[in-house]
């Protein structure tokens, strides 16, 4: 499937947006793919962290905002970490889930918790849990 | 009486498509001083020198300014073209009203034309006030030094010698040769790295022109282009070198052994050695840190063997004084301590190398005897994973650069790997594959080809030691997938990285290096082997990183520079330095101290400060710092720019 | 006696009390105090990673202001609690627009008293720092004897290095050198800092379990008896969870997981009440027993 480009699309308003939520310089990625070398979720992503990079750098956000990918980011900061160019990955994660998020999109429904994981799993797994994958129905 | 000749360049457009050329034109035909007011579409063109040469020769002028770019580009053109027609070049300025005025004032193009006629206004000023100036002229020491025994240190050497003049080729080592000698075989064409360096060696070791002082560092430097001072150190070996036949019964009775610097930690040495089998000179040094005698104060088994009585336990230091007219630098290079990424796990798992580890497992000479073998059980590895930009291309980690050689040097190891590992696996993990050189490309090819190595594109995060296995996590972003190999070995193609010491020697020489560590070229497209200070070339890796065919071709340029150095019969410099008025001159010193290339001293019977014309670069540091005017640059003085400024005000 | 303004969070005060209780009476043990700060709320849990989220800084923020009427310091123990308060104190102290866009939340809190000195600290930089790995091994009563353990460098601890300044995050000792320091024998291995899952066991838990799974068994293989964490989270994954472990394979073997502060509170004979360990999935007990720490 081919991807069409323009530069409206590439400067496109949700681009704009994921560039100044994250604060990285996005365009400065060489595709090293270093982030998703070390990615401990890596091997069960649809998109994996280089891809994901690659895809805002050609406005293809919506793909993005739909994948399982960014609700799996366990947010370990290593891609960051590791990054040869000083790139926060995992910040480029987050502005794709808080997008997301703010659209009313959502990927699983917290109603699913059963009562022996809300009894055991602490507050901070709980609430990362939440504060991702909020239902908004 | 004055009579000036003003010339009006139009660069093309690039002036005249800003400044309104023929307003300036009338204006400076009236101007006082000004014999002839011209203009022309290139004054730097043959027909424009020619209207300059007539107009000196037919209106009898007395100086000349050209309205151009600027004085860094054509300034020489034009003095030689004064020459040419019988006017002192010191009578020529330059009016810079390209880079100072056209350029930057496009979209204003009034008060370009007005500020094009004061800039021009200025230097008439400067013009008039113009001595006639004579170049100085120094005799020649027509001797080099070479620092550094490598690949790039011996060429320079030996076509300078070649050409009859003496060397002095300096080498920290104990034998020359440098990195290359520790080789294997080189890409492209696989050819034996000693075999290819030793006839080179051999003449360097034998040549009458070049006096060779390995085990030496060059630690003072004084004086100028054509004639440097120099004082080299040379350690104490221990051993007698006039007396040494190079037996080696030394080295086989020694008792103590360690790892080897020039395996890389994979094999050992004596605590008294040789670098290798062919070195040149073929002669021992003891090494204090590992002799068993220096200690612990016993042993002595050395000196006992030696049938020549060359031991020397009490041997000091000594200081060597050369006199030369021009210097070499090819301080070659080192590699990132790979230490600094953790995540690969160098220093932590040994069946993690490095490449020059590698080149010594391939090496007839080495450890291994040229065989593939793992550092830590000695299997022969059946997966090997090659990494290329360790370090390198990495801002955050790292060095920003290129290392440049990696790509190529990878490539040969998995090649090679696979000749003697038929049934070996090779992977190969890289970001872009450059292979730039004559016959490189076709190399990579044929490589994958005919090895069917497995290029895979993409970093690898980390390594990580599972019994006997490194797993390496890597991702493949051509598929978009992570991938993991269960691998025997892993070589890591680390970042290159200038010599230590090469800072240092930097200040010693007073030349700039860049924010590396790697000596800075004067120029990087038009001087790409001449150092920041005059007599001083560049051969190499210290210069920025790069490959053996492109080391000996600078180390060439470099001899051939001093060599068309040492062709002329004298050293000529610009006049335009600084001068002392004796009237003034309390002696106070205070020039001295601010000069920064040592050419200002005190005459201690005048009281006075004098210049050394030969030292002096004219960069005014005196000037400003003298309490009491006294010291000046020629043609430069507070009264011609006070008179410029006056102009412009 | 010195005392320290601590911030213990949620899940210490609930569902990881062991981590708390031994940490407190340990403290009080070596002469020093963590006094709880009154009337904290939730730190939340996860640091605001988009740019344009203030109020999640309003927690952190009370907290400072709370802790810095007494001390330059702030001490705090659980992961989470501490990638987020180390976090936004940086960020407080360095973006003075964003700090004033916070503290518009608050009433009483004004821009110009804050806290820009306060230092949040993690209790392993109090005994390292303040108290002294060896002078820590001074007072401890008992010796871990050697006990094998494998130090686990959690992801929030450690990163993002730029922000979190502690340590190496590529080549971590710090928990090491307190395993040391206890008299117990670090074992260093390959998944020594991979993520365990974390909050994916939420909505993944079978990708989670792999995850903590492979950390296990990669300590064992490098001769681990035990693993130490200091995070809630990781613990519940790393040790709740190996009853899934048990489950899916038949050739796992569990291994007991100890809080940072557990180990503290051994060496320092404090009784099996204040340790906990009825809350740990795999009793330690067996093994203690087993080398004589009981």
């Amino acid at each position: 499937m081919k991807i069409i480009l323009d530069k409206e699309k590439l400067n496109s308003s949700y681009v704009q947006a994921i560039k100044e939520m994250s604060m990285q310089k996005v365009m400065s990625c060489y595709q090293c793919g270093k982030c998703t070398a070390g990615c401990p979720i890596a091997d069960f992503m649809d998109v994996v962290p280089n891809e994901m990079m690659r895809l805002v750098m050609l406005g293809e956000i919506e793909k993005l905002i739909s994948s399982k990918a960014i609700w799996l980011c366990t947010s370990c900061f290593q891609c960051g970490t590791r990054c040869p160019k000083g790139i926060e990955v995992h910040r480029v994660f987050e502005a794709l889930r808080s997008i997301a998020l703010r659209e009313g999109k959502n990927y699983t429904n917290i109603e699913k918790l059963s009562e022996e994981q809300l009894e055991a799993i602490p507050q901070q797994g709980i609430i990362a849990g939440f504060r991702k994958f909020e239902s908004l129905e | 009486m004055k009579k000036i000749g003003l010339f009006i360049c139009h660069c093309g457009s690039n002036i005249a498509g800003t400044i309104d050329i023929p307003e300036v034109k009338k204006f400076f035909s009236e101007y006082d001083d000004i014999e002839i007011s011209d203009d022309y579409k290139y004054m730097c063109s043959e027909p424009g020198q020619k209207k300059l040469r007539d107009a000196i020769v037919e209106r009898g002028l007395n100086g000349v300014v050209v309205a151009c770019c600027s004085p860094r580009m054509h300034e020489i053109t034009f003095r030689n073209a004064a020459v040419s027609a019988g006017l002192n070049p010191y009578k020529v300025e330059i009016a810079n009203i390209r880079e100072q005025c056209s350029w930057v004032h496009q979209k204003e193009k009034d008060k370009a034309t007005k500020k094009s006629i004061d800039i021009i206004k200025t230097m008439i000023e400067k013009v008039k006030r113009d001595e006639a100036l004579q170049p100085i002229e120094f005799d020649i020491t027509k001797r080099a030094l070479v620092i550094g025994g490598g690949i790039a240190g011996i060429t320079a050497a030996v076509d300078i010698a070649n050409a009859g003049y003496e060397v002095v080729l300096v080498e920290k080592r104990h034998s020359i040769g440098g990195k290359m000698l520790e080789l294997s075989e080189t890409f492209p064409t696989l050819d034996c790295a000693q075999c290819t360096l030793t006839p080179k060696t051999v003449e360097a070791g034998r040549h009458p022109k070049i006096k060779l002082m390995v085990y030496s560092e060059v630690e003072e430097v004084k004086g100028y282009i054509g004639n440097f001072d120099v004082k080299i150190r040379r350690k104490a070996s221990y051993v007698d070198w006039n007396k040494c036949t190079g037996c080696g019964l030394c080295q086989e009775k020694c008792p103590s052994k360690t790892e080897s610097e020039f395996d890389h930690g994979l094999g050992e040495r004596k605590a008294i050695y040789t670098l290798s089998p062919q070195a040149v000179p073929n002669k021992p040094i003891i090494d204090k840190n590992s002799c068993r005698f220096f200690r612990e104060g016993k042993c002595r088994v050395c000196e006992k063997v030696c049938p020549v009585q060359a031991i020397n336990y009490e041997m000091k230091d000594e200081v060597i004084e050369e006199k030369v007219g021009a210097i070499v630098v090819a301080t070659g290079y080192e590699i990132l301590e790979t230490e600094k990424i953790p995540e690969y796990g160098y220093g932590m798992y040994k069946d993690v190398i490095d490449g020059l580890q590698f080149e010594r497992l391939n090496s007839a000479s080495g450890p291994t005897a040229g065989e593939i073998r793992r550092p830590s059980d000695g299997k022969v590895p059946k997966e090997v994973v090659f990494i290329k930009c360790v370090g390198s291309r990495d801002p955050e980690k790292g060095i920003p650069y290129c290392s440049r050689i990696c790509c190529m040097y990878l490539g040969k190891h998995a090649r090679l790997y696979k000749h003697k590992v038929p049934d070996g696996q090779a992977y190969l993990f890289y970001m872009d594959i450059r292979s730039f050189g004559k016959g490189y490309e076709e190399f990579i090819q044929q490589s994958m080809e005919e090895a069917n190595l497995l290029y895979i594109r993409g970093r690898v995060a980390r390594i990580m030691q599972e019994g006997d296995k490194l797993v390496v996590w890597g991702v493949d972003t051509l598929s978009g997938r992570k991938v993991e190999i269960k691998a025997d070995m892993v070589v890591l193609g680390t970042a290159v990285v200038p010599s230590k010491g090469a800072t240092e020697l930097a200040k010693v020489l007073r030349t700039a290096t860049d924010e590396y560590g790697f000596f800075n070229e004067a120029h990087i497209k038009l001087k790409p082997v001449e150092s920041m200070t005059g007599g001083i070339y560049l051969a190499g890796c210290a210069q920025a990183p790069k490959d053996i065919p492109d080391t000996v071709a600078q180390a060439g340029a470099a001899a051939a520079k001093v060599l068309s150095l040492f062709g002329q019969e004298k050293m000529v410099q610009e006049p335009l330095i600084a001068c002392v008025d004796t009237d003034l001159c309390s002696g106070c010193g205070v020039c001295v101290t601010a000069c920064p290339f040592d050419a200002r001293m005190l005459d201690v019977d005048e009281k006075i400060s004098i210049v050394n014309e030969a030292l002096c670069q004219g960069c005014g540091a005196c000037v400003s710092a003298c309490p009491n005017k006294a010291c000046q640059l020629r043609n430069a003085s507070p009264k011609t720019y006070m008179a410029m400024v006056d102009k412009y005000l | 006696m010195i005392s320290y303004p601590y911030f213990p969070g949620c899940a210490l005060s609930t569902k990881a009390k062991a981590l708390d209780i031994c940490a407190r009476e340990s403290i009080k043990a070596l002469g020093y105090e963590l006094k709880e700060i009154d009337d904290w709320t939730c730190c939340g849990a996860v640091f605001p990673l988009a740019e344009d989220e203030h109020i999640r800084l309003v927690s952190p923020a009370r907290a400072f202001f709370k802790a810095s009427t007494v001390s330059d310091k702030l001490v705090t123990l659980c992961s989470a609690c501490f990638n987020v308060l180390r976090r936004s104190q940086k960020v407080l102290k360095e973006n003075i627009q964003r700090r004033e866009r916070v503290l518009n939340y608050m009433e009483e809190e004004v821009p110009e008293k804050y806290p820009e000195n306060l230092k949040v600290i993690h209790l392993i930089e109090l005994l390292s720092n303040e108290i002294g790995f060896e002078n820590l091994s001074q007072k401890i009563k008992r010796s871990l004897g050697g006990l094998k353990i494998a130090p686990f460098y959690d992801c929030l601890t450690f990163r993002p290095p730029k922000e979190m300044e502690f340590d190496d995050p590529e080549n971590p000792k710090i928990f090491g050198n307190y395993i040391t320091a206890l008299g117990g024998d670090p074992i260093d291995f390959p998944y020594r800092s991979e993520c365990c899952g974390a909050h994916i066991s939420v909505s993944n838990p079978e990708v989670s379990l792999e995850c903590s799974m492979r950390i296990i068994n990669s300590a064992r293989q490098n001769g681990a008896e035990a693993l130490l964490t200091s995070c809630p989270l990781c613990h519940y994954n790393l040790d709740a969870r190996q009853k899934e472990m048990l489950d899916k394979r038949i050739d796992f073997k569990p291994m007991p997981v100890f809080y940072l502060t557990q180990l503290l509170g051994i060496t320092l004979e404090l009784p099996e009440a204040v340790l906990g360990f009825e809350k740990n999935y795999v009793s330690p007990l067996p093994l203690l027993k087993e080398k004589g720490l009981l």
